[in-house]
């Protein structure tokens, strides 16, 4: 593939990924219906718990749990399971998977895989080294699908009025928003620029030419966000902005986000004491 | 260079908030002494902005192609602390909403690459750019080297941050619980990625992009109008750095022993030497130190004591060297002065 297609290809996925994020906000399904609020505090308490644990069955424990949460919430269990185990064992496997031999983890020999008793080197997968490369793949592998379930059932627009009601402060909010909006106008200018570059050209770029333009795109693009922002001052001034910043949510607490929690604190619980 | 959630122990990835915040304090607050009531409009854009320059794809020497941070580019046009702000910004949204990097881990991923990456590309860019000359063409080379320095320090300060895992964090049968490779390995091979691609890419789009701002939209750049309070400021922060030390110079008594090399005679002859070296025992007691072992016992109180002759060693310090840098300067002046004379002559 082309550097542009590359490019585009990778910009147009973010597009896609936000699309059908939207998508399953949407559904009615258990997680939806909670509020953004819950949901967040006890996502957070969850991440922590999955973060302090020392036993790996409390994490796979944790794991089947979440997708239990998430065919409850109607995201396809597909999608859940690969969107974490399609890219993770490309990144964190690579890394883990030295962890499990003996020259990084020594322990009882398991698997021998070379050896040369001539220069007394040997090669083998140790007990230790395969509990350590378990334990940091599935608490990354966790950690992860948490973060995918927030983010696949909670509007960002929510998530973000939710975490102004927790008190985090305002200005980073709002800044957020707006950063959130502006994210997928430039997606969008840099996408067209791609695309108007590539349905320009014939055959293979010639030398540095790629270079030189990717930097010119750059350079535009730095161009057009300042003056993109001079123009959302003014708007902003236009409408009254005075530096306050006000930020309306209309959430309310149910029956359904009080099981939540008690649901939660009963996880973390049994996480704590009964492994 | 993002960590996820899962390699850091919840201690370090708090450590790491706690470490991130007064930065992100100092910028906002430098941020709005400057932009005033537009802080939100331009943040926000440039947020977008680098979230954009972190997903593009890089051509590099040799057909490949790398992502850059783009942190550099952004701190030398707008300065560090729009720069900091901004990627954190998008940092944020990157783990919030794409889940790109971990949530618990974003204090580290913030420090890391907002902090670091702005603050060191920014300083090294100004302190490059004195051999510039206001040529353009070195101008660039050197934010291009900037940039490769700076996001190589970022590299440098995840491996430090992983590499410290192991160590401090294990169970009870000595197994790491998080990141299993020490500093050793964390370190190289952190390394060996950014200074090979990553450092490239960085390098590559920083002096693109400012070569086309140079030919096309010089205006852009708001940044190299040094403020005069700037130098004032840095002078500030290390006079609080130094104070601080001060007051925790303290923690010196929690420590057991004397530090290596510096023994006295009944130490020593406590480290089972079996003997006392004749030169050290003739020379020990050449010279009484004012304040013995940092102890001014007639103010009753251990630790204001080790305080006091802690700033009383400071000043004494400060006070010698900038005498002797005074005597130096006056002797250079004056030797600079006699040949200005002399050639006159």
């Amino acid at each position: 593939m082309s550097l542009l297609e590359k490019n585009i290809a990778g910009l147009t996925s973010v597009i896609q990924n936000s699309i059908f994020a939207q998508e399953t906000v949407r559904k009615k399904g258990y997680l939806q219906s909670l509020d953004p609020r819950t949901k967040l505090i006890c996502f957070i308490f969850m991440l922590f718990a999955v973060s302090f644990t020392q036993d790996l069955s409390s994490l796979l424990f944790l794991y089947l749990l979440l997708i239990l949460l998430a065919f409850l919430s109607k995201i396809s269990i597909r999608y859940f399971i690969a969107r974490v185990w399609l890219f993770l064992p490309i990144f964190t496997g690579i890394i883990a998977l030295p962890a499990t031999l003996n020259i990084f983890t020594p322990g009882r020999m398991v698997i021998q895989l070379i050896n040369l008793p001539s220069i007394s080197f040997y090669l083998a997968l140790t007990d230790n080294g395969i509990k350590v490369a378990l334990f940091l793949i599935s608490r990354v592998a966790v950690s992860v699908s948490l973060a995918i379930l927030l983010i696949v059932t909670t509007d960002w627009i929510n998530l973000m009025k939710a975490m102004e009601r927790l008190h985090f402060p305002r200005v980073a909010i709002l800044i957020s928003l707006i950063t959130y909006r502006y994210i997928f106008v430039l997606l969008n200018t840099a996408n067209n620029m791609f695309l108007a570059r590539k349905s320009r050209m014939v055959g293979k770029p010639v030398g540095d030419t790629r270079k030189l333009w990717l930097g010119s795109a750059l350079g535009v693009l730095f161009g057009k966000t300042q003056v993109l922002s001079e123009g959302v001052y003014s708007a902003m001034k236009s409408r009254g902005f005075n530096n306050r910043v006000y930020i309306m949510s209309d959430f309310s607490f149910s029956v359904a986000d009080f099981f939540a929690y008690v649901g939660t604190f009963l996880i973390i619980l049994s996480i704590f004491i009964v492994f | 260079m993002h960590i996820p959630d899962g390699y850091l122990s919840p201690v370090s990835s708090v450590t790491m908030y706690a470490v991130s915040t007064p930065f992100l304090i100092k910028a906002s607050r430098e941020v709005s002494k400057r932009l005033d009531n537009k802080t939100v409009p331009v943040i926000s854009l440039f947020s977008a902005l680098s979230f954009l320059i972190m997903m593009f794809n890089i051509p590099l020497p040799g057909g490949t192609t790398g992502h850059a941070v783009g942190a550099t580019i952004v701190s030398i046009v707008l300065g560090p602390w729009i720069a900091m702000l901004s990627v954190s910004i998008a940092l944020v949204i990157q783990a919030l909403f794409f889940g790109d990097g971990g949530i618990l881990t974003l204090g580290a991923n913030i420090f890391n690459i907002a902090i670091v990456m702005s603050l060191a590309g920014y300083y090294i860019y100004r302190f490059l750019e004195k051999w510039a000359k206001n040529n353009p063409k070195r101008k660039i080379i050197f934010s291009a080297v900037a940039g490769y320095i700076a996001i190589n320090l970022a590299a440098l300060c995840t491996g430090i941050e992983l590499g410290l895992q192991p160590v401090l964090f294990q169970n009870t049968q000595g197994q790491a619980l998080y990141f299993p490779y020490t500093l050793y390995v964390s370190v190289p091979a952190m390394m060996i990625g950014h200074i090979v691609i990553a450092g490239l890419a960085e390098a590559v789009i920083t002096g693109l992009t400012l070569s086309w701002i140079f030919r096309t939209n010089p205006g852009l750049i708001m940044e190299g109008r040094k403020e005069k309070s700037e130098k004032s400021s840095f002078l500030k922060w290390s006079i609080a750095i130094i104070g601080l030390l001060i007051f925790l110079s303290p923690l010196g008594l929690l420590a057991p022993g004397t530090a290596w090399g510096e023994w006295g005679r009944e130490e020593l002859a406590s480290l089972g030497l079996g003997y006392i070296p004749q030169g050290f025992d003739r020379w020990a007691d050449f010279w009484k130190a004012p304040i013995p072992d940092y102890d001014l016992s007639m103010l009753g109180n251990p630790a204001f004591a080790y305080i006091l002759s802690g700033f009383i060693g400071v000043i004494i310090t400060v006070g010698c060297i900038w005498g002797i840098s005074y005597l130096v300067m006056k002797v250079a002046h004056i030797g600079k002065q006699q040949r200005n004379i002399s050639r006159s002559n």
